[in-house]
């Protein structure tokens, strides 16, 4: 029998090297024989070879996969790797611009240039001083925005609401009134209020809305750090002439819904304080948010009466209601104006 | 042969080639519903289940776990029987209502949540009336803490495309099916813009405008801090005592008075067609009888029917019969035979 064993390129290094042939001159072997050997061979080479070949084939799988799973890592990682620095870089663009602004309108018809440029150098000084923004308008730009334009006290709320729109990427909005002086610019915001546990520390717990005795009181348990919205009040009742507002979707409810016509109209006797303390009693979202704190915080009165008397080394001294007859702005104003501190400049 | 291409690759004639193929894939076949029983008979299941059942289902069937993501507010007992006798008829219409309401929810796997709207003692000398909505979808909210989106449905609604979902057809694309503009249309003539409107903010109610301002017949409404504030502010003793004598419709009124006041409301909703949620009959709406964007339209196969004002003037249990009629013609040539 003549056994073809199909030859393959070059292995003729190979064991069991198919260059067999049945020929022999010296013997001759019978065909029971030669065919066992031609299986053992076969088999041999079938083993050996498609042992290798698959060593090889698995071999060359083993790396095929290796390559593309080392693809895919590389791959993966690069597409986390964009995300996260894109999202750094968008936050970054977010947060240009002061983290706190505060905001400050100015009464052109009633009041002197003279006092109003000395008023606004003074938050400049501020401002300056603690790197914080200052968004300053006069407030018969939102003549058209209210109902009544005789009416200043409502035009805050507009002036807020445009200030928020031109510092998105801020964290806090300060309102303070025209008529105040910031007494002591060398007080950190963040440190003397906004601080978390200082806040905590701050909030009056508990007491009534409308003093002395109005049936919706202050949250007792709500922390500090959920608090937006941070106000005093004096004898009287809230004092909307300074308070604090968080850059969130909650501060713009407030403004929009304490600005709306129905209140304007609405005769209230303490105009938008009243307005802000119906919202407060009849409204528990606006009021889980709101955090009353001690009055001298940031709106001492120098004329006042007990815990709301100014005092040495105050935040800021508030003359609101000096237009009243027994009063006399100028006079309260050159007083406090003399007395206040500067900025210490640190070296 | 050892290798079945020597046999494709022989010289052997095309058409025993071709036998042999199909013989090799009839085999093969055999093979696969023998080695993998279990799949075969889950695929045969799936086929009786779309045939047998008249449930409508896309390919695979739905099975629903844990709580949905829409909940569904029934409006049912109006009034309570209090200022009118309640009859067989009203109780007919209750019925129905609610049949095909629970029908819908289960067929898609929402729940359904069926309020009590009865004259309660704190709504009365008209304190609050009609603003119990409010209340019953504060209320609802709590319930179900797990769902996002909650559709509120007066109870003369019905639902007449009980295949459609509410993700397909108004959810999974709710930039396009809605509009927030009024530029769009604006029945109320209210104003068109406010300053400080937020175009990027979050929908969290969407409602349908007819032909006489926003239709709370039947509205989406989302979980979310801008809903707390609404249903919170929503009614407000100022407003009740200025407008209440002025406003017909109450909270519809007070959330259009809100709407073209206060900015960060306009940030929040957004306007569907009234013909995607809440087609009118021919009796409502007289005035604009012809107006595309307003009547049910067989045809186009409108998803809900609202018969707003059926209970002034006209007959409620013929309408709701009517139109449960039509549906169940519709549905009957809706049936296909091929799962998708």
């Amino acid at each position: 029998m003549h056994f073809a064993i199909p030859s393959r390129a070059g292995d003729s290094s190979l064991p069991g090297s198919p260059s067999f042939r049945a020929k022999s001159k010296s013997k001759t072997y019978s065909p029971s024989f030669l065919s066992q050997i031609y299986e053992t061979i076969v088999k041999s080479e079938s083993d050996s070879l498609s042992s290798f070949d698959r060593k090889r084939k698995s071999s060359r799988r083993s790396a095929i996969s290796t390559v593309l799973l080392l693809a895919i890592i590389v791959l993966v990682t690069f597409v986390v790797v964009i995300y996260f620095v894109a999202q750094r870089l968008s936050s970054v663009v977010q947060a240009s611009g002061p983290s706190i602004v505060l905001v400050l309108g100015l009464d052109g018809d009633h009041y002197k240039d003279d006092y109003l440029q000395k008023i606004v150098s003074n938050r400049k000084e501020y401002a300056d001083a603690q790197g914080y923004g200052l968004y300053v308008r006069d407030v018969k730009d939102f003549d058209h925005r209210v109902i009544d334009p005789e009416k200043t006290e409502w035009k805050k709320l507009p002036l807020l609401r445009a200030a928020m729109q031109d510092h998105p990427g801020a964290k806090f909005y300060w309102y303070l009134d025209q008529n105040a002086i910031i007494m002591n610019p060398n007080l950190n915001l963040e440190e003397h209020i906004l601080e978390p546990k200082r806040l905590n520390s701050l909030v009056l717990r508990d007491i009534p809305i409308v003093p002395p005795d109005s049936t919706i009181r202050t949250y007792r348990h709500v922390p500090a750090d959920r608090m937006k919205f941070i106000i005093s009040q004096d004898h009287e009742g809230l004092q909307t002439s300074s308070f604090i507002l968080k850059n969130e979707e909650y501060s713009k409810y407030v403004v929009d819904a304490w600005f709306d016509k129905l209140y304007q109209e609405y005769t209230f006797a303490k105009k938008d304080k009243g307005a802000l303390e119906h919202l407060a009693q009849w409204h528990p979202t606006v009021l889980s948010k709101m955090a009353v704190i001690p009055q001298r915080t940031f709106n001492s009165y120098p004329n006042g009466v007990g815990e709301s008397l100014y005092q040495d080394g105050d935040f800021v001294a508030s003359f609101i209601g000096c237009e009243s007859p027994e009063r006399n702005c100028v006079r309260e104003f050159e007083r406090l104006w003399d007395n206040r501190g500067r900025v210490v400049v640190k070296k | 042969m050892k290798d079945k291409n020597d046999f494709v690759f022989s010289s052997a004639s095309p058409a025993s080639r071709v036998l042999y193929r199909l013989r090799r894939f009839a085999a093969r076949t055999r093979q696969i519903i023998v080695r993998r029983r279990v799949l075969v008979m889950l695929f045969v299941l799936v086929l009786l289940y779309h045939y047998l059942s008249d449930s409508g289902l896309p390919f695979l069937p739905r099975f629903h776990w844990g709580s949905s993501r829409f909940v569904i507010i029934l409006a049912v007992n109006q009034g309570g029987g209090v200022m009118q006798w309640k009859g067989a008829k009203e109780w007919a219409v209750e019925r129905t209502s609610i049949a095909n309401k629970k029908a819908y929810a289960d067929r898609h796997g929402y729940d359904l949540a069926i309020q009590d709207m009865s004259i309660k003692k704190r709504y009365a000398h008209e304190w609050r009336e009609s603003w119990e909505k409010v209340d019953v979808i504060r209320s609802t909210m709590k319930q179900y803490p797990k769902a996002e989106w909650f559709w509120w449905l007066d109870l003369h609604t019905y639902i007449m495309e009980p295949d459609v979902s509410l993700e397909r057809h108004v959810f999974n694309k709710i930039e396009n099916n809605t509009y927030r503009s009024l530029s769009v249309y604006n029945p109320m003539n209210l104003p068109v813009s406010l300053p400080y409107v937020d175009n990027t903010h979050d929908i969290n109610l969407v409602v349908p405008q007819d032909c006489g301002g926003f239709n709370l017949g039947s509205f989406f409404i989302r979980r979310s801090e801008w809903t707390d504030f609404l249903l919170d502010v929503w009614w407000d003793p100022v407003f009740y005592e200025q407008r209440h004598m002025q406003w017909e419709h109450k909270e519809q009124d007070a959330l259009e008075h809100m709407y073209s006041n206060q900015p960060w409301i306009r940030s929040g909703v957004s306007f569907i067609p009234q013909r995607l949620v809440n087609s009118f009959p021919a009796g409502a709406c007289a005035e604009q009888a012809g107006d595309p964007r307003i009547f049910y339209d067989e045809k186009d196969r409108d998803f809900v029917v609202n018969m707003a004002g059926c209970e002034w003037g006209r007959d409620c249990f013929g309408e709701m019969e009517h139109f449960q009629k039509l549906s169940a013609s519709l549905q009957q040539q809706n049936k296909k035979w091929l799962p998708w």
